[in-house]
């Protein structure tokens, strides 16, 4: 009894296989399939005097010592190094000392570089692997937070 | 990344699809991207600046090797840099190619590309 049932469904099946491709054989050559949408989105222009964009010509022209100064376009943004290097600029922001990062959030390409729980300072942030080059612009946000 | 027969009629299509390359009769799977190897356009400067958003529909060559060969704007989002973005990003892009059986072969397929101003 199992069996026939079985062996029953079988036929039915291919009957339904055999449907499908005399359904789908004499299409005549279909359109270009359409692909699913790539998306790119982006923060709209600026719209308060403490936002800005600046564009990578503005650091471009200029030679850069180390890779963070090209933070120094930054209004109210001093960058400096009190060692040698080998470990991250100090920050200042609108005259606050941000020491290595600590109260200002750093990100390239959307990727966090703060250390939040850095020995030497939380938000501890090098930005020695970044390459000025290779940059296209900088966005800048200075919130009340 | 579903790779979905086109939807609405073959009028406007075949109106833009290039007579090389080819027809797309008997293929079986269409060309679709191949995870890892999409550059992401950018937003270019100047149409965010102007607050321009928009859709831009590229028709994309596939060759048999999943390499992009041309790209053609069938409709453009409303401002050259944002066609401009789409094509140069999608122009390194390498895809699955299409496929009659198991043989692959070269192919048009459509990709919108949208750009949005978001917070």
């Amino acid at each position: 009894m199992m069996k026939r049932t079985v062996a029953a469904l079988a036929l039915v099946g291919r009957a339904a296989l055999a449907d499908a491709q005399e359904a789908s054989g004499p299409q005549p050559a279909p359109p270009p399939a359409v692909l699913e949408p790539v998306i790119v989105s982006a923060p709209p222009p600026v719209d308060s005097s403490s936002e800005q964009v600046i564009p990578g010509k503005d650091f471009e022209l200029r030679p850069q010592g180390r890779p963070a100064d090209i933070l120094r376009v930054v209004p109210g943004f001093v960058v400096s190094q009190h060692q040698g290097g080998g470990k991250a600029a100090q920050y200042f922001l609108r005259g606050f000392d941000a020491d290595h990062g600590t109260d200002v959030g750093f990100f390239l390409d959307n990727m966090p570089i703060n250390l939040r729980s850095h020995a030497h300072g939380q938000g501890y942030t090098d930005l020695h692997f970044m390459i000025p080059e290779t940059l296209k612009q900088v966005d800048v946000f200075k919130g009340p937070y | 990344m579903g790779a979905a027969t086109a939807p609405g009629g073959s009028g406007a299509v075949a109106r833009s699809a290039p007579s090389s390359g080819t027809s797309g009769e008997g293929i079986t799977q269409w060309a679709r991207p191949r995870g890892g190897y999409q550059v992401h356009p950018s937003y270019p400067a100047t149409a965010r600046q102007a607050r321009i958003e928009g859709t831009v529909r590229l028709l994309v060559h596939v060759l048999a090797d999943g390499r992009v060969e041309e790209i053609r704007v069938e409709a453009s989002a409303g401002h050259p840099d944002l066609d401009r973005a789409a094509t140069d990003a999608v122009r390194q892009w390498r895809f699955e190619p299409a496929r009659k059986g198991t043989e692959p072969v070269a192919s048009w397929v459509i990709l919108p590309v949208e750009f949005h101003l978001t917070r």
